[in-house]
């Protein structure tokens, strides 16, 4: 336990710890209540948002992949030879 | 246990000896009460991050100090020696006991770490790592601060006596 020594002038009011406990577990319990609020709306948020985002961007994704498959053929052709390049692709599929 | 219950438990066992810690550096009843609950609701907001529960005695007792030191830069030291003179005034102190004034008056005369270091090792009883981690400086020059701070309050009680 707390081992301290009191000064003899100093005195407080009747009942005053216990009111101190009463006030600062209030205060908390308040604190508390805000953070759960506050916890509740960002959840509501974060899994509005999700979806949101994903089909918002799903489509800027998905022309996205589009352009770049695009150019990596471009300049795969460019590399090889493009009789070359239908060549493999056309073995590529008969297997 | 939830945090709330922490908490509760933090200030069923500190407030006490954390109100006479703040009580002893500002004077004022009105004011340590206020610094008390201040430090109190500070304590359960960050009250998550503790991991090590054995420091929690010097935790709270440094958001106190923390709180105080803010108290005194605000307040430019109301509660210096000048302002204990007319001490009589206050509430909830008692003017009767001469000694218990003087050495009131003589700690008062010591700079403010001083006056923690001294309070925290006399009063609170708390051993010098504990100070340390409360005031972030090293036992060894904690320990002369003590010895310094003890010094100036024998010299202040002995001047009073002639």
């Amino acid at each position: 336990m707390n081992n301290y020594k009191k000064s003899a002038m100093y005195s407080v009011p009747d009942g005053f710890f216990a009111q101190v406990r009463e006030q600062a577990g209030r205060k908390a319990a308040a604190v508390r209540t805000r953070r759960r609020i506050l916890a509740g709306a960002l959840s509501i948020c974060i899994f509005a948002a999700i979806p949101a985002i994903w089909y918002g961007t799903r489509p800027a994704l998905d022309t996205g992949l589009q352009q770049g498959s695009g150019e990596c053929i471009a300049e795969l052709s460019e590399l090889y030879d493009y009789d070359v390049f239908l060549q493999l692709n056309f073995e590529q599929d008969e297997e | 246990m939830s945090l709330y219950g922490k908490y509760m438990e933090i200030v069923d066992r500190y407030s006490e000896p954390l109100y006479w810690y703040i009580r002893r550096m500002v004077v004022s009843h009105e004011d340590a009460q206020d610094i008390l609950q201040d430090t109190l609701l500070a304590a359960y907001r960050k009250l998550w991050q503790v991991r090590d529960e054995s420091k929690l005695k010097s935790w709270v007792y440094r958001i106190a100090t923390n709180r105080i030191n803010r108290y005194f830069r605000t307040k430019a030291r109301e509660s210096s020696v000048e302002g204990l003179e007319d001490f009589g005034g206050m509430t909830y102190v008692d003017t009767s006991d001469k000694a218990e004034i003087k050495l009131q008056k003589a700690i008062k005369t010591l700079t403010p770490f001083q006056q923690t270091v001294f309070n925290l090792r006399y009063y609170d009883e708390l051993g010098y790592d504990e100070i340390s981690a409360v005031t972030g400086s090293g036992t060894g020059s904690l320990k002369v601060v003590y010895h310094n701070a003890k010094e100036k309050i024998i010299k202040y009680l002995e001047d009073e006596q002639l």
